[in-house]
């Protein structure tokens, strides 16, 4: 079912036109070139803070306030990483825990996901449509609206400041399961009839049948996991306070530069932001066909 | 065991660990989300206060003043982010080379990877009233700075414009898909009727991508509304309560002011109010869609 959507070949069949059809091309052509301008350009703006953040992280202090600011760099210098790695916080350490969290996050939360996922499409059981009408209705919610409930809850269960509270909670994903779901739903049941024949248990079915044939799916899910989990801020904010659990994202918040600027802390706070968005850039490279895909998924199927 | 009876017994297995996280970390919240409006906190021990929170919540003219903050952002972050993406979507898909296409959407989609902590702390630098970018390209053609944050007039647009350079890639990449996917038929019987260009656009593309548009309406409307990043680093609600949010007053409350019912009602009104909004959306595509 998860075609790739086909281009119609609406430059075919171009209607006959006997007056006016030089004039009516030109106008096309020219209209095409500046909405390609204006394309351009949009393209230039969205990514120039990003270019504007890497550029500055290589500037010296007093190169950022300068007048004319400069477009590019004259003089590079790793000044303000080193400032930023050699600083008395464990920088290195909060990008540690950002790489485990997310990593964990990413892959039980998948197992998990796609285990249910599996159960709502493929297996009869009572009470199913229920649950599952549940889970979705979740996906309309404003996640903000449950943080101080959820802050709370994992207050009164003793888990503040601990790699659980940052692990568990983003495991039960809503829109993981509904993804998966949709996506089992679509293969050929003669395939684990066949193979049931031949023997197989129950969770063989899952393992070596049904998750191999959802890999698409998967890898769509696992890079937004990946790439939300290590951007999450509000929730590490809110519960982790000790300075050696940290991720990268709280982290920073403490660095100088972040919260309040000094005259020459835009350097350091923009090599901070440099290290916070590698990783999800380097994901994103390696994965951008899934992601456009997963994205589609979603909303053309719902 | 019957086979009915062991299907059933290995879906309860499959679907139990995702339930049990399921309800402790998303179901239990949302209704505690409810219940906790009336409760107050003292001591890690919960008292019943009944519409105590409620009540100061709705004579608070912070509360009120947040209400149209965030509405005013939503509105317009919303509408610019729905007709803006579809525009450039509508562009890539007048490309023919299907690596093109996919080229623009990566292109578009990047600037969403980072996350907002490094985006806001860059804007802040950008907007900077003596040595920011855009008061720079500002005095070049002979304007007068604008002190853009500091300003109560000019903080939340310039939020607003903030989110708009890096949010808009996820609805970019669903019309393209969703504008790929329309019928050609359409538009060869469109061609013999004369319509060309903008005229396509207007009468066909767009009716026809109502769904989409609706769904990203929606999905762009619910992050919207929990605007937080960036007021916690570049207002922090101010100049003057200007950018005070929903979501960070309910912030504020709950980990600065310690008032945790108190923080507990305001986000039960962010809760109501995105359901409201999204019912509001929904009833407002039917009739458009059924004229």
């Amino acid at each position: 079912m998860l075609k790739q959507p086909t281009v119609p070949e609406r430059n075919i069949s171009r209607p006959i036109r006997t007056e006016g059809r030089s004039w009516r091309r030109l106008r096309e052509k020219i209209g095409g070139n500046i909405t390609l301008l204006l394309l351009l350009f949009w393209a230039l703006v969205s990514w120039f803070p990003l270019y504007w953040m890497v550029l500055t992280s290589f500037k010296k202090g007093q190169q950022a306030q300068a007048l004319p600011p400069g477009l590019w760099l004259k003089e590079p210098t790793l000044e303000s990483y080193q400032q930023v790695l050699s600083s008395t916080f464990p920088v290195l350490r909060w990008l540690a825990n950002s790489l485990f969290v997310s990593v964990t996050v990413t892959v039980l939360g998948l197992l998990l996901c796609a285990a249910a996922g599996y159960a709502f499409a493929r297996k009869r059981f009572r009470g199913r449509d229920i649950i599952f009408w549940m889970v979705l209705s979740t996906m309309m919610l404003p996640g903000f609206s449950r943080l101080i409930p959820a802050f709370m809850l994992t207050l009164l269960l003793n888990l503040h400041d601990t790699y659980w509270v940052m692990i568990l909670p983003g495991l039960a994903s809503p829109y993981a399961v509904f993804l998966i779901r949709q996506f089992m739903l679509t293969l050929p049941s003669e395939l684990f009839d066949q193979a049931r024949i031949d023997g197989a248990g129950e969770i063989r079915l899952w393992w070596q049948i049904a998750l191999p044939l959802t890999k698409p799916a998967l890898a769509a899910l696992g890079t937004f996991t990946f790439v939300a989990t290590w951007n999450d801020f509000v929730w590490p904010l809110a519960v982790i306070n000790d300075l050696k659990l940290m991720p990268i994202q709280v982290g920073v918040t403490l660095l100088r530069g972040m919260e309040r600027t000094g005259r020459n802390d835009y350097p350091i706070a923009m090599a901070s932001g440099v290290l916070m968005a590698v990783p999800p850039v380097i994901i994103f490279f390696l994965f951008q066909q899934y992601f456009i895909r997963g994205l589609t998924i979603g909303a053309l199927k719902g | 065991m019957n086979y009915a009876k062991r299907e059933e017994m290995w879906g309860y297995i499959f679907v139990t660990p995702f339930l049990v996280l399921f309800l402790v970390f998303v179901l239990v919240p949302t209704v505690m989300s409810v219940v906790m409006a009336a409760l107050e906190w003292y001591d890690r021990k919960p008292v019943w206060v009944g519409l105590d929170n409620i009540d100061h919540v709705l004579n608070d003219k912070r509360f009120w003043q947040s209400v149209r903050n965030t509405l005013s952002y939503v509105g317009m972050f919303t509408f610019a982010a729905v007709a803006l993406a579809l525009a450039v979507a509508i562009r890539i898909t007048k490309f023919r080379s299907q690596g093109m296409r996919q080229g623009l959407q990566s292109a578009f989609y990047l600037p969403s990877v980072v996350s907002l902590v490094a985006v806001a702390v860059v804007w802040r630098y950008i907007f900077n009233n003596q040595f920011g970018l855009i008061n720079y390209l500002l005095s070049v053609v002979g304007i007068d700075p604008v002190n853009w944050l500091g300003n109560p007039q000019t903080a939340l647009p310039s939020l607003v414009l903030m989110d708009l350079i890096t949010g808009l890639g996820v609805g970019i990449i669903i019309f393209v898909a969703a504008v790929l996917g329309l019928p050609s038929e359409l538009f060869d019987a469109a061609h013999i009727d004369g319509a060309t260009g903008w005229l396509e656009t207007i009468y066909i593309t767009i009716p026809l991508l109502t769904p989409s548009i609706l769904y990203v309406a929606v999905t762009t409307m619910i992050v919207a509304m929990q605007l937080f990043v960036s007021v916690f680093f570049l207002t922090k609600g101010g100049p003057v309560g200007s950018t005070l949010t929903l979501a960070f007053l309910t912030y504020r409350y709950a980990f600065v002011f310690l008032k945790v019912g108190y923080a507990s009602a305001v986000g039960l009104a962010l809760l109501l109010l995105t359901l409201a909004l999204a019912v509001v959306l929904f009833r407002w595509f039917r009739s458009v869609v059924e004229y």
